[in-house]
């Protein structure tokens, strides 16, 4: 770590002079500029936030995954004294409809009330919402709301509702099916024909519940004097939310804003505009009253969005070398309740990504989207794209066994190969640049891989069950073409800079590089960027954050509206310098004539003079604020490789990682430590899921992990020490040359995880096809191998 | 935790709250005090020890006492000493006392090696041994390390006290031998003869959960090698914690060697009587790691045994 540029960081903002920063801040390991205040408790996070009058609201919640409401008795709520008010369905006349797809040939919509009105269809599905004058009484409020249900046959397994005859999760449907889609490029039947070996399996992601530190909120305050609706609340998307409000609530856009507090994290599954954000905010009008609402555990285990919960089956024609000619995939994807923009997402991304870093000519993939009686599918951490990871490297993993091969060897023949970029893959997207091979040539001596093999040999021979799992893998970034991010950039009159970004950081440390990129294109000291993000009044448009798109968007946005920045002020110091604008030089808070150094006057002067219009060239308007909104000609592709070692207790199933190595590409780095941080974040929920992750229902839908003692989250004990390094290869599809890292451990660790396991595995000949790897399910691959000795 | 799986299938699933219902507190200085509460409030009444369970159970309301009793003031609860052979625990004694105690390092270190797996440090230190055992969760680890060592626990009610030998205090699935008014003040161990040796091995999802099974033993070698005592408790496989009885009998006045640890392994698998767990596996899987865990227990405890000579 470079401690001299952390000096600085901190030196400056205790007000010590900071030495100048020749060479820039953009690739430095600089600590988190935010975490001055977040480790000293001075974060500001929704469950801090109060407002005069507020009341809080306890949501009524459906006990069955499926039930008929016969009826609802809300007589008793009034009479607990401090109880505020009570909605159901029926006072909800006026509130639109939740987002759902547009129907097409493929897509099948599914109308969802903010709460349930004659069905309820999944545990948790809110019904009712009690206010209160605090959160106790509302809760006890909640349970005097008398719901009769007629309950009705749920269909859970995402298979079981495919099939004809199933109980329906939408009757207006004639089936589950909510998209059915079919994509064929090539000459798949040609290249089944063609190969000596067909290679089938059948994998399953799990459903996972994406568990942020911090759960779900929000807070609502209507001023009727300016019809303005004031709502704070945790999402990574905080236009989005004001739009989808304005809408469903019949509010003019104008009329909404939206504040994003600090947040504890979301990995996806606050992007989604959920029931509880349209029903509080509805009581916050109707009530006259702000309204506050913080998700339980529980609820957050239950009803917030889950991820995964995906079925596929496999097919590849595989020459006798190891080629891999073609594939048939067909993906079933478990929706959940409804038909969610958020739950179509997941599949329709896997099926663009699924032939990873292979060049493969021939592929046919199909995709089910299916309703079950369990709470919507939503992004998390990947969102369709470790699922794309998980089918092809498990694939590749089963050909090389299949074929006596080395995991390394067949990846080797099946690469697109470096001259073949930019490539366009039968997913239809068009990958920017790559050198797989060289990573993976560093990832083996990184890992010292031959040695590893050796080891594992010793092992083998001490009866040990010993396991090395290699996947690489690839993603899709910098979401996207149709999708811009916006930032702007003020310098006040004293020289600050204050930076706007679009969308709603929620624990990443996007401050820290965007204070870097900003501060080294105007040549000032990274402690005079400051930057703003999750208020709808800060810009006039933003999008989302998510999808490790940041770095490539935001940051190009910030460095765009910095260089216009730059231009107007090199305009201003022209004429203080009486020098040509062309030849002046932003550095260490000055502006120099680069031929006549002695020339220079600094940043703050110049900041001054935009504001007082005689000191202006001819013309040039005051005030310096630029903004802008940057969209990508393309997305982007970071790729990588990962290898584990693992251990597995032959006599109880129970799996250890060992060693964890990693290396990835995903551009030029702009701040490495918080790249590392991300990877090993990112690789903790990947073994996540690989090890012990798993939402569970009964067979009536009832959810069994309610809590995190039922459901388990990674920790220290998870992984040993991960060891990390990268190759560097710039993408030219954004001025940074970023790719993006949010997400690149959690796709990358799964199969490389389970890979492992499936080596170590390999004296009983048994495919790991399903996960958590939970020890009495591994115990019972070994059992039932036939292999077993004892 | 199957505790919770299993309420929520009885008691149906509840609003996903995690606010407690309405109560009074009490916080008694005396012993005495707290069992006139106990007493005037029977049913209604919970006492709160280190409260990471009881406090849990209240948050998802499958527990509702109308008054809780704190004993956290009371003082003379919280002791580790060791007296004319007995090793004598107070109630409120923590999982971290417990693990950090010199007299059970030196005398029962399986006991320290109970307790440095039960949840988190944050559990460990709050939540007491008595607290544990009068909660009787048949996944407590407490439970399996006291029918090893055949302690006694010291219960006291408003007529006096009596003595409850371990064998006798596990009731029922959170039903302990107490009697409403009555509370555990002190557990009792015998010390250990020379020659003894103990082992808890806890088999988990991850560092920090409940069981999916776990398996104590304690056993004490003479100087011959024969076993004089065999005490194995188990943990997560039964409605309550149970002790391994015929496991035990295959080991007591034998020398010890691989066949007979064999022997008492299998045996343990047909003492326990474990359920399927949709978390944590079948009934088949959970039978089979009782084997293996009791064997591993007991290579640990016999070498233990065998150094202590």
């Amino acid at each position: 770590m470079d401690m001299s540029a952390t000096s600085v960081v901190v030196g400056e903002r205790r007000g010590v002079k900071p030495k100048p920063e020749k060479e820039g801040f953009v690739g430095k390991p600089l600590k988190r500029v935010e975490d001055l205040k977040l480790v000293r408790g001075l974060g500001g996070f929704i469950g801090d936030l109060k407002v005069e009058g507020m009341v809080y609201a306890a949501f009524v919640r459906s006990p069955h995954a499926h039930a008929r409401i016969v009826g609802v008795d809300s007589s008793d709520v009034l009479r607990l004294d401090g109880v505020i008010g009570v909605l159901t369905a029926k006072d909800l006349g006026g509130v639109g409809n939740l987002p759902t797809v547009d129907e097409d040939a493929e897509k099948k919509p599914t109308p969802r009330r903010p709460l349930a009105v004659d069905v309820t269809r999944y545990v948790g599905e809110a019904v009712a919402v009690v206010l209160a004058k605090d959160r106790y009484t509302a809760e006890d409020a909640a349970e005097l709301v008398r719901v009769d249900y007629e309950p009705l046959e749920a269909v859970v397994d995402v298979e079981e509702a495919l099939k004809p005859g199933s109980p329906l999760v939408h009757d207006h449907l004639k089936s589950n099916v909510c998209y059915h889609s079919v994509n064929t490029v090539g000459d798949v039947e040609d290249a089944f024909a063609k190969a000596d070996h067909v290679v089938s399996l059948r994998l399953v992601n799990q459903r996972l519940a994406p568990a942020p530190l911090e759960t779900r909120g929000i807070l609502a305050s209507y001023d009727r004097g300016n019809g303005e609706l004031k709502v704070w609340a945790t999402t990574q998307d905080p236009h989005g939310l004001r739009d989808t409000l304005a809408s469903i609530l019949g509010l003019p856009q104008s009329g909404v804003r939206v504040i994003a507090p600090d947040m504890g994290g979301a990995f996806g599954s606050k992007i989604s505009v959920y029931p509880e954000d349209v029903v509080v905010s509805y009581a916050a009008i109707r009530f006259n009253r702000p309204v506050k609402w913080v998700e339980t555990r529980r609820e957050n285990i239950v009803t917030t969005t889950h991820g995964r919960g995906q079925v596929q089956y496999v097919e590849a024609a595989v020459r006798a070398d190891g080629r891999i000619l073609g594939l048939r995939v067909k993906i079933i994807s478990d929706s959940g309740a409804y038909n969610t923009p958020g739950a179509l997402d997941n599949p329709t991304l896997t099926a663009q990504m699924f032939t990873g870093e292979y060049d493969i000519k021939a592929a046919r993939v199909e995709v089910y989207s299916v309703l079950t009686n369990k709470v919507p599918q939503d992004a998390y951490r990947g969102a369709g794209r470790p699922e794309a990871a998980y089918l092809i490297e498990r694939t590749m993993n089963v050909i090389a066994r299949k074929l006596g091969m080395d995991p390394i060897d067949i990846r080797r023949i099946n690469y697109i190969p470096r001259e073949a970029f930019p490539y366009t893959t039968p997913g239809g997207l068009t990958y920017d640049l790559a050198d797989y091979e060289a990573n993976l040539e560093r990832a083996l001596e990184f890992s010292a891989y031959t040695r590893l093999r050796r080891e594992q040999g010793e092992a083998r021979r001490q009866g040990r069950l010993m396991g090395i799992g290699v996947a690489t893998w690839t993603e899709i970034c910098g979401f996207g073409p149709g999708l811009p991010q916006t930032a702007a950039v003020t310098v006040t009159p004293a020289g600050e800079v204050m930076v706007s970004i679009g969308g709603h950081p929620h624990g990443q440390g996007h401050h820290t590089p965007i204070a870097q990129i900003v501060a080294d294109e105007l040549g000032v000291d990274i402690g005079r960027v400051s930057v703003r993000h999750g208020d709808t009044a800060l810009l006039p448009w933003s999008s989302l954050t998510a999808g490790s798109r940041s770095a490539a968007l935001t940051g190009s946005a910030a460095l765009l509206s910095a260089r216009k920045i730059k231009r107007k002020m090199s305009l201003i110091a022209s004429k203080l310098l009486d020098s040509d604008s062309s030849e002046l030089v932003f550095s260490d808070g000055f502006v120099y004539s680069k031929s006549n150094p002695s020339r220079k006057v600094r940043f703050e002067e110049v900041a001054d003079a935009a504001y007082k219009p005689w000191k202006l060239p001819e013309g040039l308007e005051p005030t310096l604020y630029e903004y802008t909104a940057y969209t990508p000609p393309d997305y982007v592709f970071p790729y990588g490789t990962h290898i584990a070692v693992v251990e597995v207790d032959r006599d109880t199933g129970e799996v250890e990682v060992l060693k964890y190595f990693a290396v990835d590409d995903i551009g030029r780095v702009i701040n490495p430590m918080l790249v590392e941080g991300q990877v090993h974040g990112g690789i903790m929920q990947g073994a996540g899921q690989a090890l012990i992750e798993e939402v569970a229902y009964d067979g009536g839908g009832q959810p069994l992990t309610q809590s995190f003692a039922e459901y388990l989250i990674p920790s220290t004990q998870t992984l040993p020490n991960i060891e990390w390094t990268r190759t560097e290869t710039p993408t030219p599809r954004n001025p940074l040359g970023v790719k993006g890292v949010g997400e690149a451990g959690t796709i990358a660790a799964t199969p490389t995880i389970v890979n492992a396991v499936e080596d170590a595995l390999s004296e009983y000949n048994v495919v790991v096809d399903r996960m958590p790897l939970r020890a009495d399910y591994i115990l019972s691959l070994i059992n039932n191998s036939g292999k077993r000795q004892n | 935790m199957e505790t919770f799986i299993l309420v929520f299938k009885v008691l149906g699933f509840g609003d996903l709250c995690l606010y407690p219902a309405s109560f009074e507190y009490y916080a008694p200085a005396s012993l005495d005090e707290a069992i006139d509460l106990l007493n005037k409030h029977r049913e209604e009444a919970r006492v709160l020890a280190g409260g990471h369970s009881l406090i849990p159970m209240m948050k998802l309301r499958v527990l509702r006492p109308a008054y809780v009793i704190d004993l956290n003031r009371v003082k003379g609860l919280k002791y580790i000493e060791e007296k004319g052979g007995e090793i004598r625990i107070g109630a409120l004694t923590t999982y971290y006392d417990v693990i950090t105690s010199d007299i059970v390092k030196r005398r029962v270190p399986i006991l320290a090696e109970c307790a440095s797996v039960v949840a988190d440090p944050q559990v460990r230190n709050w939540g007491t041994i008595g607290g544990s055992l009068s909660h009787c969760d048949p996944s407590g680890d407490m439970g399996s390390s006291i029918l090893a060592l055949r302690a006694k626990m010291v219960a006291k009610g408003s007529s006096g006290e009596r003595v409850i030998e371990s064998d006798d205090w596990f009731v029922g699935s959170f039903q302990s031998a107490l009697k409403t008014g009555e509370i555990l003040r002190e557990i009792v161990i015998p010390t250990p003869k020379p020659g003894s040796g103990g082992a808890y091995l806890k088999l988990e999802r991850k560092a920090g959960d409940y069981a999916i099974a776990a398996v104590g033993v304690q056993v004490t070698l003479d100087g011959s090698g024969s076993c004089t005592y065999a005490g194995i408790g188990l943990t997560a496989v039964g409605p309550t914690n149970l002790r391994a009885k015929k496991a035990e009998q295959a080991l007591v006045g034998r020398k010890v060697d691989d066949r007979v640890i064999e022997e008492a392994a299998r045996a343990a698998t047909e003492d326990c009587r474990p359920t399927d767990d949709p978390l944590r596996g079948s009934a088949e899987y959970k039978r089979a790691m009782v084997g293996v865990l009791t064997k591993r227990a007991l290579n640990k405890a016999l070498a233990d045994a065998k150094r202590s000579r």
